[in-house]
């Protein structure tokens, strides 16, 4: 497994548990470091600290509403970039404030500065676009994994919560791209199910590859009676959570075999997934990139779509 | 001078189920009415879609055909049908088979497969033979029609060089020369008036410049949705080719040029000058629910070097949200 650019990497090696307001460090320079952030809580927005002030606020801001997740990358006037992720409810019932009629971000409640420029993507999208400047996911999801990779040629495998995305980028540019935007079959939402059912903690569900049993259903909802069965045969849960991994690989490759391409860059929830990621790699025979931060990369094609249109409005 | 026995009398109607060289109906006195253009142009399409299930069509057919089908029942007056029973597609070839079971006298037209100037040649002479239309008639309609076909070259430059003609208006028309609405006089006239008042406008501001491959799409507001997102359409492949934009030595010459009926490779060459040389920034490649031209889609996809979206469409419907969402991804992925 290659990882890419760490172009939003902490300050600190690893990814740090992070806390609940915007960090700080990163190295500086363009695109360098990415504070602060996410990790793995996401959880209750409440009790926040009083706003931070920072010498350099926020100049733009890329929001990718995701049907798990919000996550959220900034760019700062002095060269650094932060980042947040936010569990989608919370942000919902929390951040977003209603001031007739108007929608608007509440930034103190997330202790941030408000940026100059802000864009908005995913899920949530339609509920912010009449107050903010939006793109579609796919444009978000190229422009970010396009800065984090450097490639002009490779395809773009993107699982997230509730739906997978392909894209085949060449010369720089979208020449095509898949959406399985209708059903949350092979995505982030059935990985989370059925590690639930077989009351198994996801990160060790991520490390199960070995021994795959085969598994023909990848419904988010009806993936369950077939795991049913397979424990009642006695199979082992690490085998069947193998197999679950191993199904959600075989998916995603059915939509990127079309491409001629040896370079694919796996992002979304899902790229955090080790075995899903080992997997795709067995099944495919290539070398699977994994940027760091992979489900950051909507974000930041806003953040940069946000910059764009500062430096357009400037 | 030895008359001509005509099968039909002067004046009457005669169907057209695709593009066949439309000078021999003309030179045979006869009113061509492409009868897709009547099923799309008509009112209620998704109706007569639904009357030719009715009448026993299979869901999983093409619903051009279904609609030729049921709008031919709308019009008893047509006096037979012209189907290219090569060239075109085997849902045609067993539509005029249906037809003739219904009593519509039915005239079998091939495009020879693969494309041949000879075999060519003794079908159109063979066309005009069962129309009785003699060589110096056929002759004399296609020099009438040679500055009406200048005129719509004109159009398409309007289109893609200046952008004052705007994406529906260019498909319309251009679908539209298959049988110039069944009267190439009055169609040369408005067609004139058009141009005129097109010379005068402003350009549209387009973000992005697409060119739509295969045939005509059937969606109704595929045009507006896409200016909505600052797309211009500036290239039809099919409806252009419809019009004969590229005019031969003769009659033989121009529908040896035309690609539609023969190998895809005619196709790709046509669509590569056109990504060229209209600057194209992505193509939409449309393809018809059902149709075996859906099976191109990976050839156009390895030879052109251009993006490619491909959307599918079934009935004469508004756009579905899913093709609205692919639509505007496109477009947004294809900006500055």
């Amino acid at each position: 497994m290659f990882y890419g650019r760490d172009v939003l990497r902490d300050g600190a090696k690893g990814n740090k548990p992070l806390p609940n307001r915007a960090g700080e460090g990163g190295a500086p320079g363009p695109l360098k470091g990415l504070g602060g952030g996410s990790g793995g809580r996401a959880g209750s927005l409440a009790p926040l600290p009083s706003p931070q002030h920072h010498s350099s606020p926020p100049t733009a801001c890329g929001l990718d509403f995701g049907s798990r997740f919000v996550k959220l990358v900034y760019a700062r006037g002095d060269g650094r970039w932060g980042r947040r992720k936010l569990d989608s409810l919370d942000f919902y019932r929390d951040c977003l404030l209603r001031e007739g009629g108007r929608l608007a971000i509440d930034w103190p409640r997330l202790g941030l500065a408000p940026p100059r420029t802000l864009v908005a993507t995913g899920y949530g999208k339609n509920l912010l676009k009449e107050h903010f400047p939006t793109i579609t996911e796919v444009r978000a999801s190229f422009l970010g994994a396009r800065r984090l990779t450097g490639l002009s040629h490779f395809v773009l495998l993107e699982v997230g919560g509730q739906d997978t995305k392909v894209l085949y980028i060449r010369d720089g540019r979208v020449f095509d791209f898949l959406t399985n935007d209708r059903c949350a079959a092979g995505t982030g939402r059935y990985l989370e199910n059925m590690a639930r059912f077989l009351k198994m903690p996801l990160t060790e569900f991520a490390q199960a590859w070995e021994a795959p049993v085969d598994i023909s259903h990848t419904c988010a909802i009806f993936g369950e009676s077939e795991l049913v069965g397979l424990l009642l045969e006695g199979v082992e849960p690490r085998r069947i959570a193998a197999g679950v991994n191993a199904s959600v690989a075989r998916r995603a490759l059915l939509m990127t075999r079309r491409y001629p391409c040896p370079a694919l860059v796996f992002v979304g929830g899902v790229a955090k997934n080790a075995a899903v990621v080992r997997l795709l790699e067995g099944e495919s025979g290539l070398p699977v990139q994994v940027p760091p931060h992979p489900q950051f990369h909507g974000a930041l094609g806003c953040c940069l779509e946000a910059l764009k249109l500062a430096r357009e409005g400037a | 001078m030895t008359r001509r026995r005509r099968l039909f009398p002067p004046g009457a109607k005669v169907g057209l189920t695709t593009t066949i060289p439309v000078e021999v109906v003309l030179a045979a006195g006869l009113v061509p009415m492409d009868l897709n253009n009547l099923f799309i142009a008509g009112p209620a399409p998704l109706a007569r879609v639904a009357e030719a299930e009715a009448a026993g069509f299979p869901r999983t057919i093409c619903a051009w055909v279904k609609g030729i089908y049921a709008v031919l029942k709308q019009h008893p007056d047509m006096a037979g049908v012209i189907v290219a029973c090569q060239g075109d597609c085997s849902y045609t070839q067993a539509l005029g088979e249906i037809l003739e079971a219904r009593g519509v006298e039915v005239i079998h037209f091939q495009f020879p497969y693969p494309r041949n100037r000879t075999l060519l040649g003794e079908e159109i002479r063979a066309l005009m033979a069962r129309l009785g239309a003699s060589p110096a008639e056929v002759r004399r309609v296609q020099s009438e029609l040679e500055p009406l076909r200048h005129d719509l070259r004109r159009l398409d430059r309007l289109t893609y060089e200046t952008l004052q003609v705007r994406g529906r208006e260019n498909f319309q028309w251009l679908i539209a020369a298959s049988d110039f609405e069944g009267d190439p006089v009055a169609y040369s006239r408005k067609l004139k008036d058009f141009l005129a008042a097109a010379a005068r406008r402003s350009t549209f501001p387009a973000r992005v410049r697409l060119g739509f491959a295969g045939i005509p799409p059937i969606f109704s507001n595929l045009w507006d949705y896409l200016e909505e997102l600052g797309a211009a359409v500036v290239f039809h492949e099919m409806p252009r080719q419809f019009s004969m934009p590229h005019a031969g030595p003769d009659l033989v010459g121009q529908y040896l040029n035309y690609t539609y009926p023969y190998d895809v490779f005619g196709r790709l060459a046509d669509l590569a000058e056109a990504v060229a040389v209209r600057r194209l920034d992505g193509l939409v490649h449309y393809t018809q629910s059902f149709c075996f031209r859906q099976m191109f889609d990976q050839l156009l996809r390895e030879r052109l070097n251009i993006p490619i979206l491909t959307i599918e469409g079934d009935r004469p419907t508004p756009l579905d949200s899913r093709t609205r969402l692919r639509l505007e991804a496109f477009v947004d992925v294809l900006r500055p």
